[in-house]
């Protein structure tokens, strides 16, 4: 009879132990916590090599690796929670963020890149049989993208330039590896794929009708850290800025590098043609830089965008969005 | 009424039925076991090889072997695995735990029922999927967030069953126990527990296969291993042949749990057969 009081107790033992979380480590100096940087680019290649934590400790900060996130609204959730306090995003999904909150703020814009050569990163895309050849002719279809997102901001974008009231097309809200499936099974017509999803869908035959380089795009990568970090602590921000700006102008003239860091093999291995894709892109990508009051104007664009079209209910203030790492001590 | 005439003589005279479970030979068994799964595979295998079905609705067999032997050599797949039944582990012990305490409280005492069984009735109602933002906000992304997520999807089943096997134990045995002086936790462990261990082991059984649901919920959110973080990198990579891997990882261990209990309610069951 006694095992089963056995079992009670060790589980009481394991609630008061093994599950219970590490509360804020009681050092003054900052903690970056970023997430889980992947297989590839220039976190994971800082975080394989031990960089960040070298150089974060001559300003006495430290750097911890947490996990990954399904979504972007995931990871909101973690920045929330003070599990996250840096992250890397685009203007637009991290407006409807900052429509609600207070507590983060942009430090760092990366320019997007102008140069005709370098690999497409997005677009419009349509199934390879699809009668559509023109944004015109999407008048009562159904395009995927993703909500509040960089698909959202480019399909307002690219309607409004076709002449198309977004009411005219049906926007379905899914999430890119949500999309993915329902644009191969045809449950969509057309489908604004970005990030990892654009390679994808073209290497599977699908046709491009615009690209974001087409369009007037204002929606910018950025870095993002929380408010108390960027006031108390902006030299380890500094930091973490210049060890990305260093490392991103190192990845584009050693690639191989950057790709496969951790794993050769696996899920988040790449190989073939959409290895060489993102050789290509790390080339010509540019480093990010810090942000200053004259970006604005690219979050006031978005916004308005977003605003326009009652994507997001509340406008954004943009001058509680930018932190000028400079202009701080 | 009726009467016996006894002078009729006694002829077709049948056996009844045998009413009990029949035993079929183990292999014959084993074998029509097997056969509907692998009727499966085998359709899977011929519709991938003959081309019937495309590689981006269903990667085949040979590409799902492919992604599981990567997994395998780069020691990933043990490590989630081992992270995996760790947390699921966990959480099926505290909310399997609590469950089952509740449960035997609510099913033996009428004070017991009314206190616990409106709100537990209450919780089983809210999906526990629905909770995860709260939980999210409550103890952040990390192990305990995910551990807790696990034992709140395992406590509702835990509970309804106990609860339902405690309400059916034999009054009368109850009563005879208590003739005998067993009381409280006497009375719980000895008589009430073992005779409705058949309910409890369900109730196991039940609680592991949400808990693997509780764990794809749980560690698309702030995990780097993990049987479910291995679903969400599947997505995020658009790799269709780890998506299937993952299905039929769960397909194993949903077989694995089944066979353990099997196991279980044999060596604890002696007196059923």
């Amino acid at each position: 009879m006694s095992p089963r009081l056995a079992i009670l107790a060790v589980a009481t033992l394991c609630a008061l132990s093994a599950c219970s979380s590490p509360t804020a480590t009681a050092q003054a100096g900052a903690v970056l916590k970023i997430k889980d940087p992947g297989n590839a680019g220039p976190l994971a290649y800082a975080k394989k090599n031990g960089i960040l934590e070298k150089r974060l400790a001559q300003v006495g900060a430290k750097v911890e690796w947490g996990g990954t996130y399904a979504s972007f609204t995931a990871t909101i959730d973690a920045v929330r929670s003070g599990s996250v306090n840096v992250l890397e995003g685009a203007i637009s999904p991290a407006l409807g963020y900052l429509a609600n909150g207070r507590d983060i703020k942009i430090f760092s814009i990366t320019d997007r890149v102008v140069d005709p050569a370098a690999p497409k990163t997005d677009g419009l895309v349509v199934p390879a049989d699809s009668p559509v050849k023109d944004v015109k002719e999407l008048v009562g279809k159904r395009i995927a993208v993703n909500k509040g997102g960089r698909g959202e901001y480019l399909l307002l974008l690219a309607l409004e330039r076709a002449g198309v009231r977004p009411d005219q097309v049906t926007r379905v809200y899914l999430n890119p590896d949500q999309a993915a499936s329902a644009f191969a099974t045809g449950k969509v017509d057309a489908w604004w794929a970005i990030v990892r999803a654009y390679p994808e869908a073209v290497a599977k035959g699908a046709r491009v009708l615009v690209h974001s380089n087409d369009l007037p795009d204002q929606d910018l990568s950025i870095q993002a850290a929380r408010v108390e970090l960027l006031e108390k602590h902006p030299e380890a921000v500094r930091v973490y800025l210049d060890v990305l700006r260093e490392l991103t102008a190192q990845a584009k003239t050693e690639p191989d590098a950057f790709q496969n860091v951790f794993l050769a093999q696996g899920p988040t291995a790449l190989s073939g043609a959409r290895l060489k894709e993102e050789l290509d892109k790390s080339r010509y990508a540019l480093p990010p830089r810090p942000a200053t009051a004259a970006d604005l104007t690219y979050v006031k664009d978005v916004a308005g965008v977003f605003h326009r079209y009652g994507v997001l209910p509340a406008s954004v203030n943009p001058s509680d969005v930018i932190f000028d790492l400079r202009a701080s001590s | 009424m009726t009467t016996l005439t006894s002078a009729e003589p006694v002829t077709g005279l049948e056996e009844p039925r045998f009413l009990g479970v029949r035993h079929r030979p183990a292999a014959l068994s084993v074998a029509i076991r097997a056969s509907v799964p692998l009727l499966l595979l085998a359709a899977w295998w011929y519709g991938s090889a003959s081309g019937a079905i495309p590689s981006d609705v269903l990667a085949a067999p040979s590409q799902v072997v492919g992604a599981l032997g990567e997994l395998a050599a780069t020691g990933q797949l043990a490590d989630y695995l081992l992270a995996s039944a760790h947390r699921a582990g966990l959480g099926v012990l505290l909310g399997g735990g609590a469950g089952l305490l509740l449960g035997v409280v609510a099913g033996l005492s009428a004070l017991g029922e009314e206190l616990v069984d409106p709100t537990m009735q209450m919780k089983r109602a809210v999906p526990f999927l629905a909770l995860v933002p709260l939980f999210i906000s409550w103890f952040g992304v990390e192990e305990s967030f995910k551990v807790v997520l696990i034992a709140v999807a395992a406590a509702g089943p835990m509970y309804a069953y106990t609860y339902l096997g405690v309400r059916g134990v034999d009054r009368k045995l109850v009563e005879a126990a208590r003739g005998f002086g067993l009381k409280g936790p006497r009375l719980a462990l000895g008589v009430i527990i073992p005779t409705a261990l058949p309910s409890i082991l369900m109730a196991l059984r039940v609680s592991l296969s949400v808990a693997l649901t509780g764990l794809i919920a749980a560690e698309q959110i702030g995990a780097t291993e993990g049987i479910g973080y291995l679903v969400t990198l599947a997505q995020q990579y658009y790799r269709s042949d780890y998506m299937v891997l993952c299905v039929v990882v769960y397909a194993v261990l949903g077989l694995v749990i089944d066979l353990a209990i099997r196991g279980a309610e044999k060596a604890s069951m002696p007196w059923r057969r």
